[in-house]
């Protein structure tokens, strides 16, 4: 029941954001029609980040209590993230096109948000590399506190490379009216609640799947 | 003190097989030879840090990684986990004893790859500083991964999908500053960038690093 209000609550609200960001607003002076994919662009980015920090304090949680919940909701919130960090560099990229003139101009966030979709696929590629349970949690929890610690040091880093590179463009400039951040802001709650519902989703399935392994070994 | 006990027995037992450093020496000697031969002249005054990172970073894997392999292999990892010694004292040693293993390669790599690369370089000392310093970051990184492997079904092939990305930004900012070294430049803030690095990380290894020894 929980499930479902959250579902209907993100529905309601990505509705009515998208509703707002694709058919309410007008276009914007400078980049027209196609500012309007900032209004998913921007809140699945932020989604994804918090779904990383969310992912750092259920991995050192797990590392100081054992529980195998705490290591459920840890995996699954990073699956998430990287699935909205994906779609987040997939709808930069076309935003850039227009706006920058190029899919991919190694702008610093840009090649942020590409190196920690690596980080965390990599995360997701030590999970299936290892069999025991017990030892996969433990393990990846502890490449999750080491993935989220890269992902500033990344930035900082590809600000450096960037200082090299004069002519590129670091920053977007773009300020948003009144109208447009109150339709940012229903998208960001949207996600919020899509990312909260998957996250309970993928946890409980995978709590069923460890209960169904054991009952297996034991019966 | 105890770190340095197990970085003496690595070293003993290194020096007395040798299976590890002449690998690592050869490797870096043949990907150095090799690089030189099919690129211009021209081309490697600017790609040199790049190529000379590589070196470090695969030959780094390859051999980094073995660290803890080798005690599983052997069984004697459970030896070191029931000693009187804390977990930290355990990772310390290893990374003292792949710190030798990669400044002896580096030693003897930074000199031929000036001559087999044909490169002016301005600042050498300071280029041998960012080496010493990129190279203590990986081998901190390469250390606490190898750990990982251990229990994995890939072993080889995991070290490099996990220490790459992770390693990402260090790679970034030691090419800048190997870079800028060689055209003889500031490179304070890549310095510090490194630094940082490299106390963050250690951080996280050494909170860390007793659970990931646990079983």
């Amino acid at each position: 029941m929980r499930n479902r209000i959250i579902y209907a609550l993100s529905y309601i609200f990505l509705l009515t954001g998208s509703y707002l960001s694709l058919l309410v607003l007008k276009p914007e002076k400078t980049l027209g029609e196609v500012y309007r994919i900032f209004f998913f662009h921007f809140p699945l980015a932020i989604v994804s980040y918090l779904a990383f920090a969310v992912s750092l304090v259920l991995s050192i949680a797990y590392l100081r209590s054992k529980k195998m919940r705490f290591d459920d909701l840890a995996s699954s919130s990073i699956e998430i993230g990287l699935l909205f960090c994906v779609l987040a560099t997939i709808t930069g990229a076309i935003f850039s096109k227009q706006a920058w003139g190029a899919y991919w101009s190694w702008d610093p966030r840009q090649t942020t948000t590409l190196i920690v979709c690596f980080i965390y696929a990599s995360y997701l590629a030590l999970r299936s590399a290892i069999e025991d349970r017990e030892t996969k949690a433990r393990l990846s929890a502890i490449f999750g506190i080491f993935a989220f610690f890269s992902v500033p040091l990344s930035y900082l880093s590809t600000r450096l490379w960037f200082s090299l590179h004069p002519t590129m463009i670091t920053s977007k400039g773009m300020k948003l009216e009144k109208d447009m951040q109150i339709a940012l802001l229903v998208m960001v709650i949207g996600m919020l609640f899509l990312y909260v519902g998957l996250l309970s989703l993928s946890s409980r399935i995978k709590k069923l799947e460890r209960e169904g392994k054991t009952f297996y070994t034991k019966s | 003190m105890k770190c340095l006990a197990i970085a003496k027995k690595d070293l003993l037992l290194e020096l007395r097989s040798k299976n590890m450093i002449n690998f690592m020496i050869l490797f870096s000697l043949v990907t150095l030879v090799l690089f030189s031969y099919t690129m211009s002249f021209a081309d490697l005054q600017s790609i040199a840090p790049s190529l000379l990172w590589f070196i470090f970073i695969f030959v780094g894997m390859l051999g980094l990684s073995r660290a803890f392999i080798r005690e599983k292999e052997l069984g004697t990892l459970d030896g070191l986990k029931i000693a009187p010694i804390q977990a930290n004292s355990i990772l310390i040693g290893k990374i003292i004893f792949n710190l030798i293993l990669i400044y002896a390669i580096q030693i003897i790599i930074f000199p031929l790859s000036i001559i087999f690369f044909d490169i002016s370089v301005k600042n050498p000392f300071i280029a041998f500083l960012v080496l010493t310093l990129g190279n203590f970051g990986f081998v901190v990184i390469g250390s606490m991964f190898s750990i990982f492997i251990i229990n994995a079904k890939v072993k080889e092939l995991l070290i490099p999908v996990l220490f790459l990305p992770i390693a990402t930004p260090l790679l970034i900012v030691s090419t800048i500053a190997l870079k800028k070294s060689f055209e003889g430049l500031v490179i304070s803030n890549e310095i510090i960038l490194i630094a940082t690095y490299i106390i963050i990380m250690s951080t996280i290894a050494m909170l860390t690093f007793d659970y990931a020894l646990e079983e």
